[in-house]
């Protein structure tokens, strides 16, 4: 038997890396987005009342409308059998801004951090859950109007003060974690390419 | 303020999501092994004798520094079950820890006395040295340490008869590297102490069930079992000087792929503390080394070999203190004062009607008591000798405990940007007759 002279060197094959960019490419206008949302908060709010308002008439046959550029909406309601144009200022604490862009503002820094998940999981976990947000505090605004409409203020307080406003958000908060927990953070990103 | 009252939201909306997988995690954990909540609801500890384990062989570890009110019916209790070797290591004391724990054990005691300079450098080092003895006498004698499981007790620690039983099969699982027992507090006879059982008995158990999915079971300092090549895997010194070396040692072997489970069929009981100047000088070190894990987050986010989900799940961990405590101690109050401020809104909501007042009342305090009244309920069924109505009343006691909490998590991190990290041990009670329930 001829033995081999060549010695056999096992090297470990290392593996490369991630390449970070494509989540660099997407969290920084995530982020930018999220910033844009609270720097704006006000033509945001402006956006939620007209939005608001447009429920109201195709939900409820309700007439609304928004004059002017402020985050105000009236809605005709009727007070001892005269109609009323009653005003709503859309506030920061009913606004879905900060929710919405605190969340961009996650998604960004998760996109960045947390490299186990593909950057699709985690940009379409974040766009349900920010969706979810966003329904659930305009939801809550339409109610507490009608609520308001039909029941006066102890309507209004029944929906924005009690069940609808702090019940309400924190459980849409807690449903959003647990959504997305396995959407977002449990998927496995690839090995290579998009880390 | 729109930011604070986000905040509180998220705050308040994300510790619901964690406390809601965790506990539910661990009720299904518990459906799925079809075992009951009352599971070692009345279990007796260190009474027994147990037969040796045809395969494993177990070595107590039991560090010690002036525990002589304690040792003697510790060691009583783990010299009589056949198949291990108890190691008692005296670190230094200045009582009568060792002569006391050699009348309890007689000829089936070691004892490995350490002295200064070397003694008193905290628990790890102290078990870094008895595990040093082990390793050795596992040479001497042949010993496959695959084969060989060391089990951290405290001084002052008895497990439940039966519990190696129940804890040594799970090492026939080759991937398991350690096992956790769930804790029972034994002098549970005052508020303090019997809120700290409800804190181990009816939330952390629970929880620990619920980690078992992830295989990251959380390691304490008491009934802390380890497979010893585990250990050995970790290097020369697997307990390190971190005020927390258990929780620093799960992390450790998460990260080399090892399981960490636990068992609802086995337990261990200790004391608590019985003071609360101790209780928060125990809990402030607690806070202190679970904040200083956040250093290990990125070890765990590198980690090929973890899972997302025991990634995550280890990550939560080491934030919680982070971004839970912390944040929640200052909204906790905010939102106290929203409520003072906006308290005329609730007239208003009732409209004159006290029935109306009467549920509005009703809707808040279920809306923000219902962890605790779900965690009352679960620890009412982790032992019914405690009657239901006393459980709901000790978890509605959260509301003020939880200043222990956010006290000592302040203290703790004053403490770690001062830099300060040396601590005095936990002081012992002696005991000098059963406690009844």
């Amino acid at each position: 038997m001829i033995e081999s002279s060549v010695e056999i060197v096992i090297v470990e094959a290392r593996t490369p890396p991630p390449d970070v960019r494509p989540r660099l490419w997407a969290a920084v206008p995530v982020a930018v987005l999220g910033v844009a949302v609270l720097l704006a908060a006000e033509r945001f709010r402006h956006g939620e009342a007209v939005l608001i308002a447009r429920l109201l008439e195709h939900l409820f046959s309700r007439a609304a409308t928004v004059p002017s550029a402020a985050p105000v909406f009236y809605y005709e309601s009727m007070a001892g059998g005269v109609p009323v144009w009653p005003s709503v200022l859309v506030t920061g604490p009913v606004s879905a801004s900060w929710f919405m862009g605190g969340a961009l503002l996650a998604t960004a820094l998760m996109l960045l951090v947390w490299r186990r998940a593909p950057v699709a999981g985690l940009l379409v976990a974040s766009l349900v859950t920010i969706t979810i947000l966003g329904v659930v505090s305009t939801a809550r605004t339409v109610l507490s109007v009608e609520a308001t409409a039909r029941w006066g203020e102890t309507g209004f307080g029944w929906m924005m003060h009690t069940v609808g406003g702090p019940a309400l958000m924190v459980a849409t908060l807690c449903f959003c974690s647990l959504l997305f927990t396995p959407g977002g953070l449990l998927a496995v990103a690839r090995p290579t390419g998009d880390a | 303020m729109p930011v604070l009252e986000t905040l509180s939201h998220v705050v308040i909306g994300t510790s619901m999501a964690y406390f809601l997988l965790l506990m539910g995690s661990g009720l299904v954990q518990l459906r799925r092994s079809r075992t009951s909540l009352g599971a070692q609801g009345n279990a007796t500890y260190g009474s027994r004798d147990s037969a040796a384990h045809a395969d494993l062989t177990l070595y107590f570890l039991v560090p010690c520094l002036n525990e002589e009110a304690v040792i003697g019916p510790t060691v009583a209790g783990l010299t009589r079950l056949a198949g291990t070797t108890t190691l008692v290591i005296d670190d230094g004391s200045d009582d009568d820890t060792t002569p006391h724990a050699r009348a309890a054990g007689g000829g089936r005691v070691q004892v490995l006395r350490r002295d200064l300079p070397d003694a008193r450098q905290g628990k790890g080092e102290a078990l870094n040295a008895g595990i040093a003895w082990v390793r050795r006498r596992v040479a001497e004698r042949g010993q496959d340490p695959a084969k060989v499981i060391v089990c951290v007790m405290d001084a002052d620690g008895r497990l439940s008869d039966g519990a190696l039983d129940q804890v040594l099969p799970l090492f026939a699982n080759d991937a398991v590297g350690g096992v956790q027992l769930q804790v029972r507090i034994r002098n549970r006879h005052t508020f303090l102490t019997r809120f700290q059982d409800y804190q181990f008995w009816g939330l952390a158990a629970i929880t620990q069930f619920g980690r078992q999915v992830t295989g990251t079971v959380s390691l304490g300092g008491n009934g802390q079992f380890a497979r010893l090549s585990a250990l050995d895997e970790t290097g020369e010194r697997p307990w390190s000087a971190s005020l927390t070396e258990d929780l620093d040692l799960a992390i450790t072997l998460a990260l080399m792929g090892w399981q960490l489970q636990t068992t609802p069929h086995a337990s261990v009981d200790q004391q608590a503390v019985e003071t609360l100047p101790l209780l928060l000088k125990q809990r402030t070190r607690w806070y202190q080394g679970h904040m200083m894990a956040i250093g290990r987050v990125p070890d765990i986010w590198r980690a090929p070999q973890l899972s997302n989900a025991r990634a995550l799940e280890l990550t939560s961990y080491c934030l919680v203190p982070w971004l839970l405590d912390l944040p929640w101690s200052i909204l906790f109050h905010y939102c106290l004062i929203m409520l003072a401020i906006n308290w005329d809104q609730i007239w208003v909501v009732a409209d004159g009607s006290s029935i109306a007042l009467t549920i509005v009342a009703a809707a808040f305090y279920l809306l923000a008591f219902a962890p605790a009244l779900a965690a009352g309920w679960i620890y009412h069924r982790r032992d019914r000798r405690f009657a239901l109505l006393k459980s709901l009343a000790l978890a509605n006691s959260f509301i003020v405990m939880n200043y222990i909490s956010f006290t000592c998590a302040w203290k703790a991190l004053a403490r770690i940007l001062r830099g300060e990290t040396t601590w005095d041990k936990t002081a012992r009670v002696r005991e000098a007759e059963p406690v009844s329930i």
